[in-house]
């Protein structure tokens, strides 16, 4: 019988967790299909009723569709995150490589203090960036954007800690046919590091999609607006918000990282434990 | 995947470039880029600015909107590096904080001849710092109290309809009562609404602060507690301290509390739409909920003046437009946000909005406001409205103030509360 109640018990505390991560999703997506008047009709008290729209309607979505500029926004916040996603795989591979495979007097100062700006918070930064960015003539452009995130400290350390965990002889064997830096780099130590990258590439397409603060700063045109802004421009003092729209945008914008994760959360997994472990 | 890489750098780039708004007219001068940034749906409007053109063909737009709650960062950080943006719509009460950080130009000198006449006070003095203009301003707000017609008849209550009839606060709370349905603690319709202002959750000084002020006397002796209760600031915006904590502002805090606490009226959660819904009896809220009702009047309704306790007061104040000081074009930057501002173009810009102008010249062009239940905006505003604390802390004050008033309607001790506000405010006007 206590055989049996232990993993009751823990299903049961299982079950609850994933209620709590799975119900402010399941009540976003919801209200998606609920009529503007009547969102919030049911949200106090809970019940079944405040996570089911009884009467479900596709306007929120419609008039979203034809009234905002929701696509325009994903195809630009698309074409960010595939960037910066391209463009810090590149760098950080790079750098990774540099870090661990080739000796130079400094190599772990110039690691460390990469790992030290982990310590600074995006607002403290956010001066200077947009005075070298817009210097560079980069306000108000996609490159703007994506380009002060491509240098991840993560990324390099992630990406480290892999390289680290190659055997030399791979490399030393690869020298004996002759192969210089770049050959090493790009023919033995990247395909051996698949998951780390794949992890990487995971990690910053889910940063760069949710971004809000500098894609808000750098890029305010309404046409290079990325969808975590678009859909916050809904509501202000003076108009009233419309909130079936908003709901039905947050939806929009999840769906994609959603499906993405459904689809590489095993590499995900992995790197993120290799990251833990190895070093 | 060279090749795709490429393809979406580039078609990144080629996405980036921001399209200016057309000209037709021929220009022979040197052309000018007006960078303009404001929150959406805000002015100035294409019409408007496309008339404007017609006189300035070398001149054309740059847009760029953010949302209403990121405004104030944006600004901060935009208006710090080389490359500003040349117009700012902002909000209002913030003129002062702007123009002492040397963010916005004066525009004094681009005011046209009889402006000075046909401003609404409240609106001069919310826009002015040290003796200069620094926004013309082009439309105003203020809040009334909003009730469900239907709510209100079964309950038995009249809600008044003119300034002379307004309710007093413990007045407000009877009907408040009366109307409110359910079990005490968890009713079903609420007395007085949530807001939907801040994070809807009470407090906010634009909406709330007018408790307190109300339960003071302008025309009092300034050195009395009365007078400095109803300014809840130096009127010169020196100090801060003997402002908040009067005997008087605890009495209306206290009050103020019980509507969230004793008397349960009111929640202290936000529910967005509650009073479109049907769950609210009363709701505080600016024009913008009467033109949603007036396009789809989804309940029957009426507005009624806002509560005072001793001197009706309602705060003014809405987003307007600046030039800023590090503007590459100031000249021509000023001359379109004082136009924006004057005439037919700030009557094209209003009537877009629908919210109240600034110039007394254009309030009889607008016959939604002639008549009940709109005109009570216009009447308050005339005859109750006053800026928030004006000020070059304006924005410490708010924050630290809403701050104050929220843990006040959590339940917190009103005395206690407003002294850590005026010490805080205090601190922040050292700085």
């Amino acid at each position: 019988m206590t055989a049996l109640r232990k993993p009751l018990a823990l299903s049961l505390v299982l079950l609850l967790i994933l209620a709590c991560f799975f119900a402010p999703f399941l009540w976003i997506v919801s209200n998606s299909f609920k009529p503007q008047l009547g969102i919030f009709a049911d949200v106090t008290p809970i019940s079944w009723r405040t996570f089911l729209p009884l009467e479900p309607v596709l306007e929120n979505y419609r008039t979203l569709f034809e009234r905002t500029n929701i696509l325009r926004a994903l195809l630009n916040t698309a074409i960010v995150s595939a960037g910066q996603v391209a463009l810090t795989l590149v760098l950080c591979a790079m750098a990774a490589y540099a870090l661990t495979r080739i000796r130079f007097r400094g190599a772990k100062a110039v690691f460390v203090v990469i790992l030290l700006t982990f310590l600074l918070p995006v607002e403290a930064m956010l001066v200077p960036l947009f005075q070298v960015v817009s210097g560079l003539g980069l306000n108000n452009t996609l490159l703007g954007v994506m380009i002060p995130w491509i240098a991840s400290p993560f990324g390099l350390f992630l990406l480290k800690q892999a390289f680290e965990e190659l055997p030399r002889d791979l490399e030393d064997a690869a020298r004996i046919d002759g192969a210089g830096h770049v050959r090493i780099f790009v023919s033995v130590i990247l395909p051996n590091v698949k998951v780390p990258l794949l992890t990487l590439g995971l990690v910053t397409f889910l940063f760069s999609w949710n971004s809000f603060l500098w894609p808000l700063v750098i890029a305010q045109s309404p046409d290079i607006q990325l969808i975590q802004v678009a859909i916050a421009q809904q509501g202000s003092p003076t108009q009233l918000p419309n909130w079936g729209e908003t709901f039905a945008g947050a939806t929009v914008a999840t769906l994609p990282l959603i499906l993405l994760f459904l689809l590489l959360q095993k590499y995900f997994t992995q790197g993120m434990a290799m990251s833990g472990i190895k070093g | 995947m060279k090749r795709l890489f490429l393809a979406v750098l580039a078609g990144g780039t080629a996405l980036s470039a921001v399209p200016a708004l057309a000209q037709d007219a021929a220009c022979t001068a040197e052309p000018v880029t007006l960078r303009i940034l404001r929150t959406p749906g805000n002015y100035p409007y294409p019409a408007a600015m496309e008339a404007w053109q017609k006189e300035h063909p070398c001149v054309s737009f740059e847009v760029n909107e953010v949302p209403f709650a990121q405004l104030g960062d944006t600004i901060a950080v935009q208006a710090a590096s080389d490359d500003p943006p040349d117009i700012l719509v902002y909000d209002g009460p913030n003129t002062q904080s702007y123009a002492k950080a040397g963010i916005l130009l004066p525009v004094t000198d681009y005011l046209p001849e009889g402006w000075a006449d046909d401003i609404l006070p409240a609106t001069r003095a919310e826009h002015s710092y040290e003796g200069e203009v620094y926004s013309p301003g082009i439309e105003q707000t203020t809040v009334a109290m909003y009730y469900n017609k239907s709510l209100t008849d079964a309950a038995g209550i009249t809600p008044p309809q003119t300034l002379d009839e307004a309710w007093t606060w413990p007045e407000a709370l009877a009907a408040f009562k009366a109307c409110q349905q359910g079990d005490p603690g968890a009713p079903t319709v609420w007395g007085l609404g949530p807001t939907r202002f801040g994070n809807g959750q009470p407090g906010l000084v634009y909406q709330d602060l007018i408790y307190q002020r109300s339960n003071g006397d302008p025309e009092a002796d300034p050195e009395s507690s009365a007078y400095k209760t109803f300014w809840a600031m130096a009127p010169d915006g020196s100090t801060v301290e003997g402002y908040l904590d009067t005997p008087e502002a605890i009495e209306a805090l206290t009050f103020y509390r019980a509507l969230f606490n004793e008397e349960a009226v009111a929640p202290k959660v936000g529910i967005p739409n509650a009073f479109f819904d049907g769950k609210a009896c009363f709701y505080i809220d600016t024009p913008a909920a009467g033109s949603a009702l007036l396009k789809d009047p989804v309940i029957d309704w009426g507005i009624t003046p806002i509560p005072y306790f001793k001197t009706p007061v309602v705060h003014t104040g809405s987003t307007t437009i600046g030039v800023t000081a590090r503007s590459k074009n100031p000249e021509i930057a000023a001359q379109f946000a004082v136009d924006m501002s004057w005439g037919e173009l700030a009557y094209m810009n209003v009537s877009q909005r629908g919210n109240l102008p600034t110039l007394k010249s254009l309030f009889d062009r607008f016959p939604v406001y002639q008549d009940y239940p709109m005109k009570v905006f216009v009447d308050q505003l005339e005859h109750w409205g006053q800026p928030r604390p004006p000020s070059p802390y304006f924005a410490q004050y708010d924050r630290v103030v809403t701050d104050a008033i929220r843990s006040v309607a959590f339940g917190g001790d009103p005395e206690e509360a407003m002294q850590n506000a005026e010490r805080e405010v205090a601190r922040a006007m050292r700085r």
